[in-house]
């Protein structure tokens, strides 16, 4: 056999990589080319076209040739999974009219718990109330004013237990004032408040948290509430835990609807039915999909957020597979809890309360596998001979096994964008999975647990380390120490979280003023446990002979999360305690947890001529 | 008065409306960081930002012009103020000014989001 140049392609959900090596009689395959870029259109289509062509054009510049100077170039023969996702909140706290006032100014004044009806400032003007009052004032009114007709009417024997100040002047009135009252400031819809109706004000001292107003109890005492009222309050007090200060005013009508929407059952159709209701959360989700596996599809109960959850889901896949929205079967379901940051509809201030929300990952198989016309076309658009070259399982395990230190018998797992693949050759050949919820996923719940509103910063955040600017000059990094910087932040940094750039360089991203580093830091690491430790968990199960994981001495994990900064750390950590020996793939000894299946085949195809 | 007790340092021109420097000072005292203000000399804001901040124990320094312009310096940063109005501030602007020198105090994020401020 003459010297052949032969190219491996592998199409993945969010990336194609490639590989080049050159082939000949009685030698082992000299890799001489790697390439990677975003593949283009859903994983198993033609469309798939443009990316493996700049890959493999990518791989040949490395090589110093043309694409047109290949012998042949192999695709991967994807597996035919598609793989979605939907979030849907399973709470909502609504506050009818203006119930909730109370929200967290950065700078509320004085201390303590006060109530009382609420009255507007001039009516100081008039004879004192022999009951105690909360006093609102206006914008309009400065706050030395304020404080100098607070003193004159509490010395005329008003009975003011607290103060609602609309503008920014909580401490400087507090600061003028002899005695020391809770005043709660910065009050947006200030024009909203319930004049008249029983009002709390509560302040704690700095460093401490209300106590009396996220207490349904406590209200009721404060507010006098009859049992049916406190359970009403409930999600109002529960609004109001963690923060320094807070107002409730209590309404004739009634004081909240903490409303729970219809969340709906999800039906999971396998090895048997079993019917979840959503609101039971992941766990009961989860336990339903392990009881009916391998399953036929799940569906959602009509008209109900399960129903739309599905729907969207189906919708997804439909679109992107093309095929009809009612043949789409989910062949697996990922369910996560998540706590998701929400303004509570109502509140005249800007109150926000976590609501419960499920996220749903899953996985169709679609019927569209044109490989054989996507190897066609690319073999007529570059002039050579190009073809399926193998199951992507196997060629992924062939390619593992390329790693130093990894030998027969090993399970892989292949965490990428979409889904988290395992496979370990088992009896006559191998056993397979694929698991719906990967990368993407994780993106997706963050997003939503922080608030963000924007996938792409997400993603970020799952990508990089985050740090604290607490000087011009220093960052405080996630594990406690200091990094000091050459020069001055930018102002519109200081005191923000920052996440570093991948390369440990320099480039700071300033996340939103509302973050806090602890926050981000275990949004992000729940998350990618939630997900992707999880779903390894359940694809090794899964391919496990009897459902033990311990009959695996070996996992070698590969694919593009296991380029994460922590994802392996966290599975090593993990596998680790069932006695399994765990870590990232390197391929060739060279190329990392990447190209594991462009690399397999390759030497598939080497393997082969050698037989011939 | 404990000499060593932390404040942030403002010097106004002469000129400067007093209107201003209240503002200023307000701004500081709602975010409850203590302040106090140095006699009056000559200068731009940007220098005099340096100045205050080189006399203030937070090392932070806020500057008045004689027409309401501001600076805020930080006496680790030697070759230039922090920030600067982008012309002479409105009342709301000197007590945002002193609001944001209290932040940096407290190490906390700054609301620069009016457009109110430069970096020079």
């Amino acid at each position: 056999m003459t010297a052949r140049l032969v190219a491996g392609v592998d199409v993945g959900n969010a990336t194609t990589e490639a590989a080049i090596a050159c082939l000949e009689a009685g030698a082992e395959p000299r890799f001489i080319g790697t390439s990677l870029c975003p593949t283009t259109g859903l994983k198993g289509t033609i469309q798939n076209l443009g990316g493996i062509e700049t890959a493999l054009g990518r791989a040949a510049e490395q090589v110093g040739i043309a694409v047109g100077a290949l012998d042949v170039v192999l695709l991967n023969d994807a597996a035919p999974v598609v793989a979605g996702m939907a979030m849907q909140t399973i709470t909502e706290t609504v506050v009818t009219e203006s119930t909730m006032v109370g929200h967290n100014p950065s700078t509320p004044g004085g201390h303590g718990l006060g109530v009382g009806a609420l009255i507007p400032f001039a009516a100081l003007d008039g004879e004192p109330s022999l009951d105690s009052v909360i006093v609102a004032i206006p914008e309009a009114v400065r706050f030395s004013d304020a404080a100098r007709r607070i003193a004159a009417a509490l010395e005329r024997g008003w009975p003011i237990a607290g103060l609602i100040v609309q503008r920014d002047d909580g401490v400087l009135i507090a600061n003028r004032l002899n005695v020391a009252l809770p005043i709660v400031d910065e009050v947006a819809g200030f024009d909203l408040l319930p004049m008249g109706q029983r009002t709390a004000v509560e302040v704690a001292h700095p460093g401490h948290q209300v106590q009396a107003i996220c207490n349904p109890y406590a209200l009721a005492g404060l507010l006098h509430l009859d049992p049916e009222e406190t359970r009403r309050v409930a999600p109002i007090a529960r609004a109001l835990v963690g923060l320094r200060s807070g107002v409730v005013a209590r309404l004739p009508a009634g004081l909240t609807q903490g409303r729970t929407i219809q969340a709906g059952v999800l039906t999971v159709h396998g090895r048997r039915s079993e019917s979840v209701d959503a609101r039971s959360g992941a766990e009961a989700i989860m336990r339903a999909v392990d009881n009916a596996w391998p399953l036929s599809d799940v569906e959602g109960e009509p008209g109900t957020n399960a129903g739309a959850m599905l729907g969207t889901l189906r919708a997804t896949m439909s679109e992107i597979s093309g095929e009809p929205a009612e043949t789409i079967r989910v062949r697996d379901l990922l369910a996560v809890d998540v706590l998701v940051a929400r303004a509570v509809e109502g509140a005249v201030a800007a109150g926000t309360t976590l609501e419960s929300a499920v996220g749903l990952a899953a996985l169709v198989q679609t019927s569209h596998r044109p490989l054989g016309a996507l190897a066609a076309a690319l073999s007529s658009r570059l002039g050579i001979q190009a073809g399926v070259g193998g199951i992507e399982a196997e060629m992924a395990l062939r390619g593992a096994l390329t790693s130093p230190g990894v030998s027969l018998p090993v399970a892989i797992v292949d965490m990428g964008a979409g889904s988290v693949d395992a496979a370990t050759p088992g009896g006559e050949g191998l056993r397979s999975v694929h698991l719906a919820g990967a990368g993407e996923l994780v993106t997706l719940l963050i997003d939503a647990a922080l608030g963000l509103n924007d996938r792409d910063l997400a993603e970020q955040i799952k990508r990089r380390p985050a740090a604290w600017v607490e000087d011009l000059f220093r960052l405080r990094l996630e594990d406690g120490t200091v990094r000091f910087l050459p020069e001055p932040v930018p102002a519109h940094l200081f005191g923000r979280v920052v996440l570093l750039a991948e390369d440990g360089g320099g480039e700071l991203t300033g996340l939103p003023a509302h973050l806090h580093l602890d926050r981000v830091r275990s949004s992000r690491q729940e998350f990618k446990a939630k997900v992707l430790v999880y779903n390894t968990l359940r694809a090794l199960r899964s391919i496990s002979s009897y459902g033990d994981l311990r009959e695996f001495s070996a996992v070698v994990l590969v694919g593009g999360c296991a380029l994460d900064f922590e994802i392996p750390t966290m599975l090593t950590r993990r596998l680790a305690e069932l006695g399994i020996v765990a870590g990232s793939g390197n391929i060739r000894a060279s190329q990392g947890p990447r190209n594991a299946v462009a690399t397999g085949l390759i030497l598939a195809h080497a393997e082969g001529l050698g037989r011939a | 008065m404990n000499e060593d007790a932390p404040y942030v340092a403002i010097i106004a021109a002469e000129a400067c409306p007093p209107g201003l420097i209240d503002e200023v000072l307000w701004g500081l005292e709602e975010d409850g960081v203590p302040a106090r203000l140095l006699p009056s000399r000559g200068g731009s804001t940007g220098e005099l930002a340096g100045l205050a901040a080189a006399a203030s124990p937070l090392e932070l320094g806020i500057a008045l012009g004689a027409a309401g312009e501001c600076a805020i310096g930080h006496a680790a940063v030697q070759r230039r103020c922090l920030l600067e109005s982008e012309g002479p501030l409105t009342p709301a602007q000197a007590r945002r000014a002193g609001c944001i020198a209290a932040r940096l105090a407290k190490r906390l994020t700054l609301p620069l989001e009016d457009g109110t401020w430069k970096t020079p």
